[in-house]
């Protein structure tokens, strides 16, 4: 095959931005790392070359002048919860809407689908006053089911397209052997959709893990914040202490990136599913 | 007793999600609204109706248009360089090689990030004094550039924030293209081969007319997603300086609990509203349109 100029150019300028651009992706994240790791002496001299001298303490440091285990405690419970709440919430709402007869059903989907555009900080206001006169601000459960709530539609319509690529054939099956509605959903239908619920715990849990605006707003008291918040209100008071930082930024991020490195297909497909959502 | 729950049963299962969504995202948004229509200051229990005061207000002030122009600012900067990465990037990895699949889920990691630990990283990666973006150009020998003052400077501090959103969402704006790129029949690629077309023509003939639509489709999704953007710009610069990147939804916060002005917080908040729901009927009506096309 004949191989001319403009194949070598368009090749160079290939292996050229693939490499300027993962550098660019990487070298931020390795500073970040190497940092965590410096005495504050060393930083202070050499902020971003190498170094031998590896200081674990700086993460000790963090945990505890941080109060990640309260935090991370409080992540987890509010983002455990809000994946179980839109699940047990949505997967049944889908399945209705996609397999059983009922009236309006049209209408209800594109309700539902409303919610997909009303941008959070439309609600901002009026849940606030809410909250506040039904004395529910610093609670989790409050965080939870704000989360829930908002999270709720997206999965909703994603399991309605779901059911609809399950036969009806299974349904009616056990529909004669005398299973009713609620039975049906719960020994037949729901074990079937082990990928959907993945995809929509990832895509659930993946905003109150990392969300900071609600907990900003509905959370005061440091002991019922999570740990985006916590890691904002944290740089604020050691602003300096970039060592510090970084050892409570790579903390928080780890969990996360060692989950999507095990289950890689999981987590993109349920982060790339919530891009409809914008 | 038997017959009535077999027809209520479906709406029992609809039930409970109804409820939540209408509790916490409908009626709210409604009363969103309706609070936007008063003067009241998020605390205290009385208020008046003002009727469209807050709005008029709003459009007299000179920092709502400064919004309205910074958040499009960042919108079109984002759109137009992370789209152009996303392409480059979905058409050089396309190959399933393990060198390319690896690739692809390194850059899909900044994604993964917590928007706090992105701007934490950004505020130390574009200081001026000790930042690796200055220190590199610095030691390329560009001091022009190694002097700018990203986060500090009115002139630079937006395309701070361009940058950082850029580097967390390429990768993933990649994936999207990918989709798009196997959808293409490899047919055509042969045909083309055969002609003897170099690789430009190639992208320019075949490739990038067949990923138009979603090309269309992404940067609507971009859109619709950067225009309520407060987070980065919260933890990156804080709006400043002199309100170079006080973006639209920054506007609403600060007017909510900094000046205690829920009412016009609200009528910021509405306003938001509206401009997303525009360009989600106009990303509903596009997809509608494609699947007549198809």
């Amino acid at each position: 095959m004949r191989r001319d100029i403009s194949y070598w150019i368009y090749k160079i300028l290939k292996i050229l931005f693939v490499s300027i651009f993962s550098i660019a992706i990487i070298y931020p994240l390795l500073v970040t790392i190497m940092i965590s790791l410096k005495p504050v002496e060393v930083f202070t001299m050499n902020p971003l070359g190498f170094t031998t001298q590896i200081r674990l303490e700086n993460y000790i440091d963090a945990w505890v002048k941080g109060k990640i285990s309260i935090m991370l405690l409080n992540t987890i419970i509010v983002t455990f919860m809000t994946i179980v709440i839109v699940i047990l919430f949505a997967s049944p709402a889908g399945f209705a809407l996609s397999k059983l007869k009922i009236k309006g059903e049209k209408l209800i989907y594109n309700y539902f689908l409303l919610g997909l555009i009303i941008p959070i900080q439309a609600v901002m206001i009026p849940l606030m006053k809410l909250s506040n006169m039904t004395n529910m601000t610093n609670k989790l459960s409050t965080l939870i089911i704000i989360y829930s709530g908002w999270l709720l539609c997206f999965p909703i319509l994603l399991y309605t397209g779901f059911y609809k690529s399950i036969p009806t054939e299974v349904i009616e099956a056990a529909r004669i052997d005398g299973c009713n509605v609620f039975s049906l959903f719960r020994r037949i239908i729901f074990p079937m959709t082990k990928s959907a619920n993945l995809m929509v715990a990832i895509f659930t849990g993946m905003v109150p893990w990392r969300d900071f605006f609600i907990p900003l707003i509905f959370t005061t008291e440091n002991t019922k914040r999570t740990l985006a918040i916590g890691l904002f209100n944290f740089q604020g008071s050691y602003f300096n202490d970039w060592t510090i930082i970084f050892a409570m930024v790579v903390l928080m991020s780890l969990p996360l990136i060692l989950l999507y490195l095990f289950s890689q297909k999981a987590f993109i497909s349920g982060v790339m599913a919530g891009s409809i959502k914008g | 007793m038997q017959k009535l729950r077999k027809i209520t049963a479906p709406y029992m299962l609809i039930l409970p999600a109804f409820i939540l969504y209408t509790s916490i995202m409908f009626i709210p948004a409604l009363e969103n609204i309706r609070i936007s229509f008063t003067n009241w200051d998020g605390l205290s229990q009385t208020y008046d109706y003002i009727s469209y005061h807050n709005y008029a207000q709003i459009m007299k002030d000179q920092d709502f248009w400064n919004a309205i122009f910074v958040t499009f600012k960042i919108v079109i900067l984002v759109i137009l360089i992370q789209q152009t990465f996303g392409i480059l990037l979905a058409v050089i990895l396309e190959k399933n090689t393990r060198k390319n699949v690896f690739l692809r889920s390194l850059f899909f990691i900044p994604c993964l990030l917590n928007t706090v630990v992105v701007g934490l990283i950004f505020s130390y990666a574009l200081n001026v004094n000790f930042g690796i973006l200055n220190n590199f150009f610095n030691n390329i020998g560009l001091q022009k550039l190694a002097s700018i003052d990203w986060l500090g400077d009115a002139r630079y501090a937006s395309w701070a924030i361009v940058m950082t959103i850029v580097w967390q969402y390429s990768g993933y704006s990649s994936l999207l293209y990918l989709g798009a790129l196997k959808d293409i029949p490899k047919e055509l690629y042969e045909s083309c081969e055969l002609d003897g077309a170099s690789p430009w023509q190639r992208f320019w003939k075949i490739t990038f007319p067949l990923i138009s639509p979603a090309l269309t489709l992404n940067c609507l999704i971009t859109l619709i997603g950067t225009i309520r953007l407060f987070d980065i710009p919260f933890v990156l610069t804080n709006g400043g300086p002199a309100k170079a990147t006080q973006t639209i939804a920054m506007l609403l916060y600060r007017d909510t609990f900094h000046y205690r002005n829920a009412g016009r917080g609200a009528a910021n908040a509405t306003i938001l509203m509206a401009i997303i729901i525009v360009f989600s009927v106009i990303q509903t009506w596009y997809l509608r349109k494609r699947e007549v096309n198809m």
